[in-house]
């Protein structure tokens, strides 16, 4: 196993909402694909039953328990972590344990067990991941696995469609997110490395002008109260929003293929929409 | 603004006031640690400081944001709320004199209001002061009014900056508290003058169920272990529990607030006035008490000239308590000869009695106590022996 590029601190990134359909398991994929293309070493570790993360990586649709991370969480790991790698024929930096169908099991046991929530952070202590960056894929109901993923995390993404029930579902992740870190006393914080307007349509959807502030050509408006926009709400309490991500057929495409965008088509300008977000996370190993 | 924007709007209010809300707490419960330190004699000199310190916290947060102003006294308004109405004029006259030779140092606090005037939140004292002292204005800086709609938030946050600094008086604490209850536990309305009685049987039962001793504790606990105990302590009516609520949250003992605090409550009006205009200690204020028309066998307006004359006597030649209360005996004694001495043999008997044994925790204690109370045994059946 290659060893992880960046001597710093390893990075754990939760990608979460409150919201299904937001675009976290297709930001998962492409953050990991972008950040091992330029070298680094990435593990996705899906905490979701759904199995999304095999559409887009061409893993099996149903893992085994040996292959999930039910067999993390499980008593008794010693430090075997079901590593895959994904895309192997084109990097060898990114790797995937899935969740699939025996992370149930594991749902059941978090109440029972004494330090439940913080089960995934005390595996990733004991038994370190060689991976420079960490991304947890987690599912749009945040108890437990969303608990269990922020109190092993570094940083938190959220990933938002700008549709009016998805920005209230936000408020929602952001009101989850102060009080969880309160009450399991989290130290240091996770920090919000922002949120990332998804599937975004701002030449046909009003309401995503309105929602984001923008003109049909995706231009601040000028005559718009910044304040009531979500960009201008969550740069109040220092959240940074990143340029949107639009919503194209090509992501359909290429989850069908079990490719990333840029590897499906390279040449797309689409392709180039989670560099901001990954250059950040770049800065931060830095 | 459109209807999108009034949404988002309305949704990110929560999002803010979760934030307010644990900041606060935080805060809370970091003060509570230190105030808890501090009661157990733990905090040395440098800490006290410290803690003053963040109490001072507040201005300086708030000169930070809004910047100091020069207020005009008379725009001013005095909080009707504000639960401290005790100033001894000595108190009054020591801030006068302190104003007078080193100035204004700590901003007040106050609430712009809309019509242009101002509301009092921190700083009476020095605002009376300088209204004797017939300065001009005052510096202030401003709490801003949305941090302060909730009414009630912001009156027990006065009862708990007063108390934490002590510079609330029993009167004030018994008057406070019953209001204090009322609007966190509105179906107590019209029950007020059940108060006393209700913590009286509670307390009783508590002690025969020898659940008394844990109240030190309890009281220092945070919010959830407080409601936990009340909801496992036994009570028979509601009211109990609500009432236990409202004083363990202020991290008062139920029992000081029943022997000493209550009790204020059923002064004659004219003590009161005497508590809060010269201070009139409230042991002593309480020893006055019994000048009533009853004991004194004199229609009630005789028993209230009698009351202050005596109140005045007490006052002006700085009568300890004791001899405050010989002062009352006498004066019973003079105009209503029927009752003998006996009240004060009668005393004593209480004074035994009222020693709440299961109160005490501590092994070493009860032991001296058990030393003490034989000495005064053998004593007792020596003098009858003569």
């Amino acid at each position: 196993m290659a060893a992880a590029k960046s001597g710093k601190t390893q990075i754990r990134i939760m990608i979460g909402s409150n919201a299904g359909g937001s675009g976290k398991t297709t930001t998962s994929v492409h953050l990991a694909y972008g950040l091992g293309k330029r070298g680094y070493k990435v593990t996705i570790v899906e905490l979701d039953y759904s199995g999304s993360l095999s559409s887009f990586t061409g893993l099996p649709m149903n893992p085994t328990e040996d292959q999930s991370i039910a067999t993390v969480l499980h008593k008794g790991f010693k430090g075997n972590y079901p590593l895959q790698p994904i895309w192997a024929n084109k990097l060898s930096t990114v790797t995937a344990i899935q969740g699939g169908e025996a992370i149930r099991d594991c749902i059941r046991e978090v109440p029972i067990n004494a330090r439940g929530h913080y089960t995934l952070q005390d595996r990733l202590l004991d038994y370190p991941l060689e991976a420079d960056v960490v991304i947890f894929d987690t599912p749009a109901s945040l108890e437990p696995m969303g608990v269990m993923a922020l109190a092993a995390s570094t940083h938190v993404l959220s990933p938002i469609k700008p549709e009016i029930k998805d920005a209230q579902g936000l408020f929602g992740f952001l009101r989850w997110y102060d009080t969880t870190i309160e009450e399991l006393r989290l130290r240091p914080q996770p920090e919000i490395l922002g949120f990332l307007p998804m599937r975004v349509d701002y030449v046909n959807s009003g309401t995503h002008r309105d929602v984001l502030g923008v003109d049909r050509k995706g231009k601040t408006q000028s005559n718009v109260d910044v304040s009531a926009t979500l960009p201008g709400l969550l740069d109040s309490v220092g959240i940074h929003c990143f340029p949107p991500v639009k919503e194209s057929k090509n992501y359909l495409r290429a989850c069908v293929d079990g490719l990333p965008l840029p590897l499906y088509r390279p040449g797309l300008p689409a392709a180039q929409d989670f560099d901001p977000v990954i250059n950040r996370i770049v800065q931060l190993l830095k | 603004m459109g209807k999108v924007g009034a949404n988002l709007l309305a949704g990110f209010q929560g999002v803010r006031e979760n934030q307010e809300l644990i900041s606060l707490r935080a805060q809370v419960q970091e003060l509570q640690a230190a105030l808890a330190q501090a009661r157990a004699g733990e905090l040395d000199e440098p800490e006290k400081a410290d803690l003053d310190q963040r109490m001072e916290g507040l201005t300086a947060v708030l000169q930070e944001t809004g910047g100091v102003h020069e207020i005009a006294l008379d725009l001013i308004d005095r909080d009707d709320a504000q639960p401290r109405t005790v100033f001894p004029r000595v108190t009054i006259q020591e801030r006068m004199e302190s104003l007078r030779y080193h100035g204004q140092k700590t901003p007040i606090i106050v609430i712009p209001l809309e019509d242009g005037r101002y509301r009092l939140f921190d700083g009476e004292l020095r605002f009376r002061s300088a209204q004797k002292l017939q300065w001009p204005k005052l510096k202030a800086v401003f709490l801003p009014e949305e941090e302060v709609t909730d009414a009630r938030e912001l009156f027990e946050g006065q009862v708990i900056t007063s108390i934490h600094s002590q510079r609330l008086h029993d009167l004030d604490l018994a008057t406070a508290l019953v209001r204090l209850a009322v609007e966190q536990h509105p179906t107590l309305a019209g029950q007020e003058e059940r108060f006393g009685t209700l913590l009286n049987t509670a307390l009783r039962r508590l002690e025969r169920e020898g659940k008394l001793s844990e109240l030190a504790e309890i009281r220092l606990a945070n919010p959830d272990r407080q409601t936990q105990w009340i909801e496992e302590a036994g009570f028979r009516e509601f009211e109990e529990q609500q009432l236990f609520a409202t004083i363990l949250r202020l991290q008062l003992n139920p029992v000081s607030i029943n022997s000493n605090v209550f009790p204020l409550l059923k002064l004659a009006e004219d003590l009161k006035e005497v508590i809060r205009t010269e201070g009139l200690e409230s042991s002593k204020a309480r020893e006055l008490n019994r000048l009533s028309a009853e004991k004194l066998n004199q229609t009630e307006e005789k028993a209230r000239q009698i009351r202050q004359q005596v109140t005045q006597d007490v006052i002006q030649n700085r009568l300890s308590l004791n001899e405050t209360r010989k002062l009352v005996q006498q004066m019973i004694q003079a105009h209503n000869p029927q009752v003998r001495s006996a009240p004060s043999n009668d005393r004593w008997v209480k004074s035994v009695a009222a020693i709440e044994v299961d109160s005490i925790a501590d092994a070493a204690i009860l032991k001296e106590l058990k030393a003490a109370l034989k000495a005064k045994l053998d004593e007792v059946s020596q003098a009858l022996r003569k």
